[in-house]
């Protein structure tokens, strides 16, 4: 099977393209702190509102001490590669002068890692239903797969959205709860919802799985629901739970992007696409339009959002038999 | 069937209790009150506030009225930012708007979606085929705030075609329905395609070629009905998502919504207003998946209804 996968998947030039622009942008946004680029939110007052370009100059002070605290390690090894040469506005800067470029891949890094942590929150909720519905069935699983119909009514996406947006509003939140606390909310928030059709997917797989013969096997000797599980029914999971977390990633990315468009995801000066995306919209009027400040931002989401789907359509098709075409 | 209808309408008054109640008590557990400003009021005018907006008594106490006025009377109680308006008048002004809008987005979606599937199906495997199905994957990864980005920059200050904001003409509808539309267009379209692509292979469309119809008629009358299923029952999640995707479109292009009032009164602590729309955006899905339903079992006579 692995072997078989491995060739299927390289037998798609789309999959492969995709796979390694994803791995590109990862590295990108894992190397941030190594890459010669000013802090995300140093401001350049000589530089702003610049068109992409090629200017190298020197550290600004006050970005690098930012970073030199907070990345201690990696930016000893960024002195070592570039001394304190620096790319200003590599792809543009804003309109007070921050550079672009350096804010799309620290940028990256949030997005990339709401996509991740509540795609992993989704799929812990999400595949522990599932299998605990599946395995067990009867009256327990007709109760869970009820509520799961019954959540799939309630918008529960306006109901987050209402509850972020009253956190935030509140004036009494304003200082209390730092930044990293926003995040996590929203990662939760963002996973809680997200979790439904993985334990639909999950559940009809156990369903399937429960009736082979080597479940029956291991039934016949005695092994405990939760070794059945962990045993015989994950690895059998595996495919399907991957074709679903690379299909749910973008969808969480997007989401994000959207609340952050509404100011209700990451707050400045925290960035991610989402954030700079909106920034990006609002300098589009007739006076004057930074195009490289939609451009980009919108991009960076595409391609990754897009490779993903792509990754998720090629696993599909290559786990299915019934789907090669 | 009308006995489905009726079951339906019961579990959705089931779901839009559980979503009021939870949002009622939620949105006042969370700390923050819509007379909470920046500079604190005096105390005499924060106590009479209360007591006028029915906030000083206990949950359950307001709890009870609100359910009273909401199911005596209608009543969505009053806005608790704009003064002197009802939850309903504002509604009543901003809904017409969000459903012409989403309405132009769900009919634009599924003659864009419906045509490049059913032309990508027919043109299988050529180039026009790769380059729909490009397209589609291109639309499914857009958020839909950058496909207005795009819009807007080439449509506005480019070519200068199309007014940018606000809500009344045709000509200020175009972009932000479209914008909205793009994304379920893309989906619908590789839903379609792959029904197509599917039913094409049954025994009955070689029966209808083999009776020597067109493979136009074939794709248009024998295939799009069985093919179009999935799209049929995508509808409902798609209304979702136009829904939820109109709070960004409404803001870009400052359409006086539903939209962007959810957001301002979500973000203002308007209770009742926020209420007042999530009991909107709860029914209108609820409409939303019925109808999908029951069109599901008109269209594949071989799904009972029951």
């Amino acid at each position: 099977m692995r072997p078989g996968l491995g060739k299927r998947m390289a037998a798609r030039p789309g999959a492969v393209t995709a796979l390694i622009l994803l791995v590109m942008i990862t590295l990108a946004a894992v190397l941030a702190p190594l890459l010669p680029l000013p802090a995300p939110e140093a401001i350049n007052p000589e530089l702003r509102a610049v068109p992409p370009g090629l200017r190298w100059s020197t550290w600004d002070a006050h970005g690098a001490e930012r970073l030199a605290s907070e990345h201690a390690l990696a930016a000893g090894l960024r002195e070592t590669l570039f001394g304190d040469s620096v790319l200003q506005g590599l792809l543009g800067t804003d309109a007070l002068g921050r550079d672009h470029a350096s804010r799309l891949v620290w940028g990256a890094r949030v997005s990339l890692l709401v996509g991740l942590a509540a795609t992993l929150v989704a799929m812990l909720i999400g595949v522990s239903w599932g299998l605990l519905a599946g395995l067990v069935g009867g009256r327990l699983d007709r109760i869970m797969m009820r509520l799961v119909d019954v959540a799939y009514a309630v918008p529960f996406l306006f109901i987050v959205i209402l509850l972020i947006a009253l956190l935030r509003g509140g004036p009494s939140s304003g200082s209390s709860s730092t930044g990293t606390d926003r995040l996590v909310l929203l990662f939760i928030a963002i996973g809680a919802i997200s979790w439904l059709t993985m334990a639909r997917v999950v559940r009809g797989q156990v369903l399937s799985l429960r009736n082979t013969e080597f479940v029956a096997a291991a039934r016949a000797l005695g092994a405990s629901l939760p070794r059945i599980a962990w045993v015989h029914m994950l690895p059998n999971l595996r495919g399907l739970i991957a074709v679903y977390l690379t299909l749910t990633v973008p969808q969480v990315m997007l989401f994000e992007a959207f609340l952050s468009y509404l100011g209700l995801g990451v707050e400045p000066p925290g960035v991610s696409w989402g954030v700079l995306a909106s920034e990006g919209m609002a300098t589009l009027t007739a006076v004057g339009t930074s195009w490289w400040l939609v451009v980009f931002p919108s991009l960076a989401l595409t391609l990754t959002l897009g490779s993903l789907n792509v990754i998720g359509d090629a696993l599909r098709d290559a786990l299915d038999p019934r789907r090669r075409a | 069937m009308i006995g489905f209808i009726a079951r339906r309408l019961v579990a959705a008054l089931g779901v839009l209790a559980v979503v009021v109640t939870l949002c009622f008590f939620l949105m006042r557990l969370i700390p923050g009150g819509p007379f909470d400003s920046e500079q604190a009021l005096d105390p005499v005018i924060r106590a009479n506030l209360l007591a006028a907006y029915d906030l000083d008594a206990p949950m359950h106490e307001q709890f009870g009225r609100y359910l009273e006025r909401l199911l005596l009377h209608g009543d969505l109680g009053p806005s608790m930012r704009y003064r002197d308006y009802s939850v309903s008048e504002i509604l009543a002004e901003s809904l017409p708007v969000s459903l012409v809008l989403g309405g132009a987005a769900v009919v634009i979606a599924l003659l864009l979606g419906l045509g490049a599937g059913a032309l990508a199906a027919a043109r299988r495997g050529t180039w026009v085929d790769t380059a729909i199905m490009f397209l589609a994957g291109l639309g499914l990864s857009l958020p839909s705030f950058v496909i207005a980005g795009v819009l807007v920059l080439l449509f506005v200050f480019y070519w200068q075609l199309l007014p940018v904001v606000g809500f009344g003409s045709l000509a200020q509808l175009v972009l932000p329905a479209v914008s909205l539309a793009l994304p379920f267009a893309a989906a619908i379209a590789r839903l379609f395609r792959a029904g197509l692509l599917e039913v094409l292979g049954e025994d009955w469309i070689r029966t209808a070629r083999a009776k020597g119809r067109s493979p136009t008629a074939v794709l248009l009358v024998h295939a799009a009905r069985p093919a179009s299923l999935p799209v049929v029952s995508y509808l409902g999640p798609a209304v979702a998502g136009v829904l939820s995707g109109s709070l960004v479109i409404e803001n870009i292009f400052a359409i006086p919504g539903v939209g962007t009032h959810f957001v301002e009164s979500a973000l203002n602590a308007d209770y009742n207003l926020a209420l007042g729309v999530v009991i909107v955006y709860t029914l209108l899905l609820t409409l939303a998946n019925l109808a999908v339903d029951v069109a599901y079992g008109l269209i594949d006579p071989r799904i009972e209804v029951e």
